[in-house]
């Protein structure tokens, strides 16, 4: 037969059981919610200075941008490109062309340009495609080029030749 | 102090007769009329208490447990439809149930039922409520406190022989009154099948003429009630103290008997 349980008194006992149980209860989660909000705290705290770092680093290693050029150091450094050029070549293309009817009348450098343009007087046109082939004799790039050839003062002709420095 | 704990008194409230025991002390029997007023009774109590209590305790705080007998606090048995499912609705249903057996007004009992399931029949016990209320003012002019409150059949119920599964109800006889549960198929009613409960007031005469009618009458109340009388595990409660009951109640251990002891007259 199972047993009757019936009382009348209410206990109370267990009210004070379940007010402590609830009063520690309460206790647990107001320290856990303080403590995750202090490494919730933390932890942003940690990301920021990550971040920061990362910034720092990526900074480190993007180049400078170039700066600005200063009118004396361009013309420095226009001076130095240009004593850096080997002339050697050119100059010697010029002297050693030995062109019978024709005569070397000028010759410019164009540093900004890195061309060397050279003007022969010529006696007649066809000694044009000659000084064309003599310059170029040597190199497999045929750096000199033939710019223009007009006629000067009766019956010569003048012509002009213009070779990038770089391809002597 | 915490090093004093307070004093358990153990009262036993039947219709003329009560007890009073404190601690682990000797109970002491009082002997009223029937018809003496609940008051008296009560103040006979709390009288004979300082008498029983050993002089090397300090009163500071007394808890008592307040044991009823069938007449005071008898056994109803009501069934709810399964669709009741609060606890309150059930406890209305078995208030109803219980004033309508003691032919009484719901407002004038107190109403406890047992734990159960929803659609499960159940127990009730029922106490006058005056009755309650006088209990509860004496408690608080003598400063105790009343820890609990409950039928002396319930507490049989709680004993190791009453729970054994061959044990198919119980059949309770005390010096004023007689109450009988049953559930399960052994004890069920085998007219309705469903767990009986009911109290019988009175008590039977020592003489031998009046036992014979008392064991009469007990046997057409079961009879009328739908059940066997071999089928029901006897155990009486007397005033006086004696052997202990082996797997009897802890609970006046030493006043429980599987037979059931002669008393007071018929009714």
């Amino acid at each position: 037969m199972k047993p009757v349980h019936i009382e009348f008194i209410e206990n109370t006992r267990w009210r004070w059981v379940w007010g402590g149980a609830l009063v520690v209860g309460g206790c647990l989660l107001a320290y856990c919610v303080w403590r995750a909000g202090q490494i919730n705290q933390a932890t942003q705290q940690e990301s920021a200075r990550i971040a920061t770092l990362q910034t720092q680093l990526q900074l480190l290693r993007t180049p400078a941008p170039p700066a600005q050029a200063d009118p004396r150091s361009a013309s420095t450094q226009l001076a130095t490109q240009l004593l850096q050029l080997d002339l050697n070549k050119a100059f010697a293309a010029a002297e050693n062309l030995q062109a019978p009817g024709t005569r070397l009348r000028g010759l410019t450098l164009e540093a900004t340009a890195n061309t060397l343009r050279l003007e022969y007087e010529l006696d007649s046109m066809d000694k044009a495609s000659t000084i064309t082939e003599a310059l170029n004799t040597g190199y497999e790039g045929r750096p000199w080029q033939l710019e223009s050839v007009s006629a000067a003062t009766a019956p010569t002709f003048r012509g002009q030749w213009v070779g990038q420095l770089k391809k002597l | 102090m915490w090093s004093v704990w307070s004093e358990t008194v153990d009262v036993y409230l039947g219709q003329g007769v009560a007890m009073v025991k404190v601690g682990s002390g000797k109970a002491h029997v009082l002997q009223t009329a029937a018809t003496m007023p609940r008051q008296r009774v009560l103040a006979q109590l709390a009288q004979a208490m300082p008498a029983s209590r050993p002089a090397s305790h300090k009163q500071k705080h007394r808890n008592v447990r307040i044991t009823l007998s069938g007449a005071l606090c008898p056994a109803t048995a009501f069934s709810a439809p399964p669709t009741v499912t609060r606890w309150q609705e059930l406890r209305q249903i078995a208030t109803a149930c219980a004033a309508a057996t003691l032919c009484t007004g719901a407002d004038s009992i107190v109403c406890e039922t047992n734990r159960l399931l929803p659609a499960q029949p159940g127990v009730a016990a029922t106490v006058n409520a005056a009755l309650m209320a006088e209990l509860h003012a004496w408690a608080g002019a003598h400063r105790l406190r009343i820890t609990s409150l409950r039928p002396l059949w319930a507490v049989a119920t709680r004993s190791a022989m009453v729970q054994q599964p061959a044990c198919g109800g119980l059949l309770l006889q005390e010096p004023d009154s007689m109450t009988v549960l049953a559930s399960g198929a052994a004890g069920a009613s085998p007219t309705t099948g469903q767990p009986v409960a009911a109290t019988l007031v009175g008590g039977a005469d020592p003489s031998a003429a009046s036992a014979a009618l008392w064991s009469t009458t007990t046997r057409r109340w079961l009879v009328g009630l739908g059940l066997a009388e071999d089928a029901l595990l006897k155990v009486g409660f007397s005033t006086q103290a004696g052997a202990l009951l082996p797997h009897g109640p802890k609970l006046w251990a030493g006043h429980w008997s599987t037979h059931l002891p002669t008393n007071k007259g018929l009714p």
